[in-house]
C-alpha cells in the first residue's frame, strides 16, 4: 500500500473513531446510567385541539344552582387591548354568564354579552391597555340571567383577583 | 515510521479518551406557579317564601395554595337583609339571611359563610355553607317575589 493510500485509510480511521466515541459518550448515560432510557408511547390521534380548561361534565345539568369558575390570578401582556384568557360558562348550568373585568377603582376593563353554558371566551379587547404592574383586587363579575325571554335576573358572583401585567 | 507511529498512538489515545468521558449537562433549575383554582356551587335565585328557607353554598372543584383559603361572603344586604322584588316591580318585602336558624346570626359583608382549603370541597374553620332566609312579613302584598345575591370569593392568607 502506497503513502497516500495509507494517509487516506489513517483519516477515515479517524473519522470512524471520532464519530463512534462521540455517539458512546452522547449515550453513555442512557445505556450505563442509574436511569433507564424513556419508553416512548404512542400519540393519541384522538386527542383535539386545546380549548382551555374543562370541567368533567356528567351529563347532570343544574336546576336550581349554578357553578361559578373563580382562580386568585390573571395574568395579561402589557400595553397590548388584545389579551387571551380563559372565561367560561360550565356546560352543566343553566342560565347565561355576562361577564365584567373590574380594576380596584372600579374601572371596566372588558365586559361580555351573554355567555351561553358550554360556551368559553379565549380572546378579548380590553377597553384600554396597560402597563406592567401587579394590579391586586381586581373583579372578575358574574352576572346571571334566567335563559328564557324576559332574561330573568339571577343570583351573581364576583371573583376577586389579582391582575398581574407583563412586559 | 517512529513518527507515524506516534501520531496514531496519539490519535488512538484521544479516541479512547472521547469513548470513556461521560456527556455532563449543566444542571437547570425548572420553576412553574399553579395558580389557585376553583368552581363554587351557587343558589340560583332566592325566593319569598311564608316559612323560613335553607339554602347551601357548596363546591364541586378546589385547587388552593397551600398558604392561602378560599372564603365565600354575600354583598347585597342592607342591615342583614336581601330586598325582594314583586314580578311587577310595583311592591317589595325583606328576608333576613343567617348563618343559623331562626335569623339568630344575620350576615354580615364579612361574615363567611364558607371556606375551603387545599384541593378538598369540604366546608374548613366551622363554616357550613348553608344560609337560612326568614319568612317575609305578614303583612306583604300578594304577588311572587324574587331578589338577588352577590357571593363574593376570594383567596386569602391562612
Amino acid at each position: 500500500m502506497n503513502k497516500t493510500a495509507k494517509i487516506i485509510l489513517a483519516a477515515v480511521l479517524a473519522v470512524v473513531l471520532v464519530g463512534g466515541g462521540v455517539f458512546v459518550g452522547i449515550n453513555w448515560n442512557s445505556w450505563f446510567g442509574d436511569q433507564p432510557a424513556a419508553e416512548t408511547a404512542e400519540v393519541d390521534d384522538s386527542a383535539e385541539d386545546y380549548t382551555g380548561n374543562r370541567d368533567t361534565y356528567t351529563g347532570k345539568k343544574n336546576t336550581d344552582t349554578i357553578d361559578i369558575p373563580g382562580f386568585d390570578v390573571m395574568n395579561i401582556k402589557a400595553d397590548t387591548a388584545q389579551q387571551s384568557v380563559n372565561l367560561y360558562n360550565p356546560e352543566q348550568n343553566t342560565c347565561y354568564f355576562k361577564m365584567t373585568i373590574l380594576l380596584h377603582d372600579g374601572t371596566t376593563l372588558w365586559e361580555s354579552k351573554l355567555i351561553e353554558p358550554g360556551k368559553a371566551i379565549y380572546d378579548v379587547t380590553l377597553n384600554q391597555s396597560l402597563p406592567e404592574g401587579e394590579y391586586e383586587d381586581c373583579t372578575l363579575k358574574y352576572e346571571c340571567f334566567a335563559m328564557d325571554e324576559e332574561q330573568t335576573p339571577l343570583n351573581g358572583s364576583e371573583i376577586k383577583f389579582t391582575l398581574n401585567v407583563f412586559e | 515510521m517512529k513518527k507515524s507511529k506516534l501520531i496514531a498512538g496519539a490519535m488512538g489515545m484521544m479516541m479512547l479518551g472521547a469513548m470513556v468521558l461521560p456527556v455532563h449537562a449543566d444542571e437547570m433549575e425548572v420553576k412553574y406557579q399553579q395558580q389557585s383554582t376553583w368552581i363554587v356551587s351557587i343558589p340560583q335565585t332566592t325566593l319569598s317564601q311564608t316559612q323560613e328557607v335553607e339554602q347551601t353554598v357548596s363546591a364541586t372543584a378546589m385547587n388552593i395554595r397551600p398558604d392561602e383559603k378560599l372564603q365565600v361572603k354575600i354583598k347585597g344586604l342592607t342591615e342583614g337583609k336581601v330586598t325582594l322584588t314583586r314580578d311587577d316591580s310595583k311592591a317589595t318585602t325583606t328576608s333576613t339571611v343567617s348563618t343559623t336558624s331562626n335569623s339568630v346570626n344575620p350576615i354580615t359583608v364579612d361574615t363567611v359563610i364558607a371556606e375551603f382549603e387545599d384541593q378538598s370541597t369540604d366546608f374548613v374553620n366551622g363554616t357550613t355553607g348553608k344560609l337560612y332566609f326568614s319568612a317575609i312579613p305578614e303583612e306583604t302584598k300578594a304577588g311572587d317575589y324574587s331578589g338577588t345575591i352577590t357571593y363574593v370569593m376570594e383567596t386569602v392568607k391562612k
